[in-house]
């Protein structure tokens, strides 16, 4: 179960949502586009969200945990190896990438014994533990969250970005009940601002009324808003 | 020549005359004392009413004192923040970074301070303000042990006590209205008594009331899941390097 809403700054401010979620069988796949770069030039990240995404559901074993980080590089390289046919010039490569490829990933897996989380860059993890309680775990790395693209990068600041690797996080079945992922945009509900939604995470997360919820107190969100779960 | 007795008639007027000037020298005499005596009697009555206005006055700033002592003392409504800090060796080495926490998360409401490594020791209800850094720095001396589900236990009685009692102060009563629980620390345990299931339950019981949020900074993001099961509500970690 997964939505995805703009948030009202974005609405504000004319940028298009620049996230993208989308559900399998047994997993969430959420990113979440960069909007300005480090000149606060506003992006279109939101081409680089829809065109992994559904290029990445083309591969047979998408699903697959163990092949997840295989699956998403296996993308890139494809992707950007037919940029190079319209770009062949490097300096211009690398532009196109800043302005379209930037986002983070964030992966859930439901498997049999748990729930796994893989995640590149900043996010939240939510989780409901046996007792009812719902948890929001931020992931935050300053305002610099790295980005998968780096890796495809040539300048010289970047190069650290080349052995970051996904981040693995394991919620075993016999603690949590449910798992979910969500792109920084929840960060006022998690925060405790907005009331319902947490009592919708319990009461089996219909998406209409959650979606509702969010938008009677859509001033507060500045940021896209993804959410996801199992 | 007129008669001997219009003589006689007129010596007697000339008499009487007399008489009654020497009557009204007399009278003014006694209305003179009596206006004396009245004007004393009056600044008498005067300085009296003077002392009795200065021992008025004196009273009504004692008993404005009194009031101040023990009849208006101001009722503030506060949230409370309850710190749950783990005091050993491994937290110590994020002072500075839960300084900043404590100094962001505290200002204009209470603090109860709850440090607990083999131990748990507890604080008054303190002002931010006034609070010395040293008060929420960890020791680095203490060892890693850490009493976790003994201080969870704990935690229903003193969220009841807090919610139903009033705070007692010089010149202030303070009602808690809403509760800030926030945790510092490994979110682990290695030397509890406490029935690690049944205090994670009693927990989960106690935070269930709608005046009550919690958090949880974890040094690192190994620990973010332990917070999680725990329940707390807000999670994340201190350390952001990826």
């Amino acid at each position: 179960m997964v939505i995805n809403l703009q948030g009202f700054g974005h609405f504000q401010d004319d940028i298009n949502n620049q996230d993208f979620a989308l559900e399998k069988a047994n997993m969430i796949l959420i990113l979440d586009g960069c909007s300005v770069d480090e000149y606060g030039r506003s992006l279109n990240s939101e081409v680089g969200t829809k065109l992994f995404s559904q290029l990445l559901l083309t591969l047979p074993d998408v699903e697959n945990v163990e092949k997840f980080e295989e699956n998403v590089k296996k993308t890139f390289d494809r992707l950007i190896g037919q940029l190079k046919v319209f770009y062949p010039n490097s300096n211009e490569l690398e532009d196109f990438i800043m302005n379209n490829l930037l986002f983070t990933i964030i992966a859930c897996f439901n498997t049999k014994d748990a729930y796994i989380v893989k995640t590149f860059g900043d996010g939240y993890i939510v989780t409901q533990n046996m007792l009812d309680k719902i948890s929001y775990i931020r992931l935050y790395y300053e305002k610099t969250p790295p980005y998968f693209a780096y890796k495809y990068s040539l300048d010289e600041g970047l190069k650290k970005f080349s052995d970051y690797k996904f981040k693995e996080f394991i919620f075993s079945k016999e603690k949590f009940k449910r798992v979910g992922i969500a792109t920084d945009g929840i960060k006022p509900i998690a925060k405790g601002e907005v009331k319902g939604f947490d009592e919708s995470i319990l009461n089996n997360f219909n998406i209409k009324s959650s979606e509702m919820i969010i938008r009677l107190s859509r001033q507060k969100f500045y940021d896209d808003i993804s959410f996801g779960i199992f | 020549m007129g008669k001997i007795t219009d003589f006689f008639k007129k010596e007697k007027k000339s008499q009487k005359l007399l008489d009654t000037k020497s009557v009204s020298i007399d009278d003014a005499k006694l209305n003179l004392e009596k206006t004396i005596s009245d004007i004393n009697k009056a600044s008498e009555e005067n300085n009296n009413s003077q002392n009795l206005k200065e021992e008025n006055k004196q009273t009504e700033v004692k008993l404005k004192e009194e009031k101040k002592d023990y009849f208006f003392k101001k009722r503030i409504k506060k949230e409370l923040v309850v710190l749950l800090l783990e005091d050993n060796k491994e937290v110590a080495k994020y002072n500075q970074s839960i300084l900043k926490i404590y100094k962001t998360l505290t200002l204009n409401k209470l603090v109860y301070i709850i440090k607990y490594n083999k131990e748990i020791k507890y604080s008054r209800i303190l002002i931010p303000d006034l609070l010395a850094d040293e008060s929420i720095s960890c020791s680095s001396e203490s060892i890693n042990d850490s009493c976790l589900y003994d201080v969870l236990s704990k935690m229903k009685n003193i969220i009841n006590f807090y919610l139903n009692n009033d705070i007692e102060r010089e010149k202030e009563i303070y009602t808690i209205d809403s509760i800030e629980l926030i945790g510092v620390g490994t979110c682990t345990d290695n030397c509890s008594m406490s029935d690690q299931e049944k205090s994670i339950q009693d927990f989960n019981l106690a935070i269930s009331n709608n005046k009550i949020k919690t958090k949880y900074f974890c040094l690192t993001e190994k620990n973010l899941i332990n917070a999680a099961e725990l329940g707390f509500h807000s999670i994340m970690a201190m350390e952001r390097k990826y």
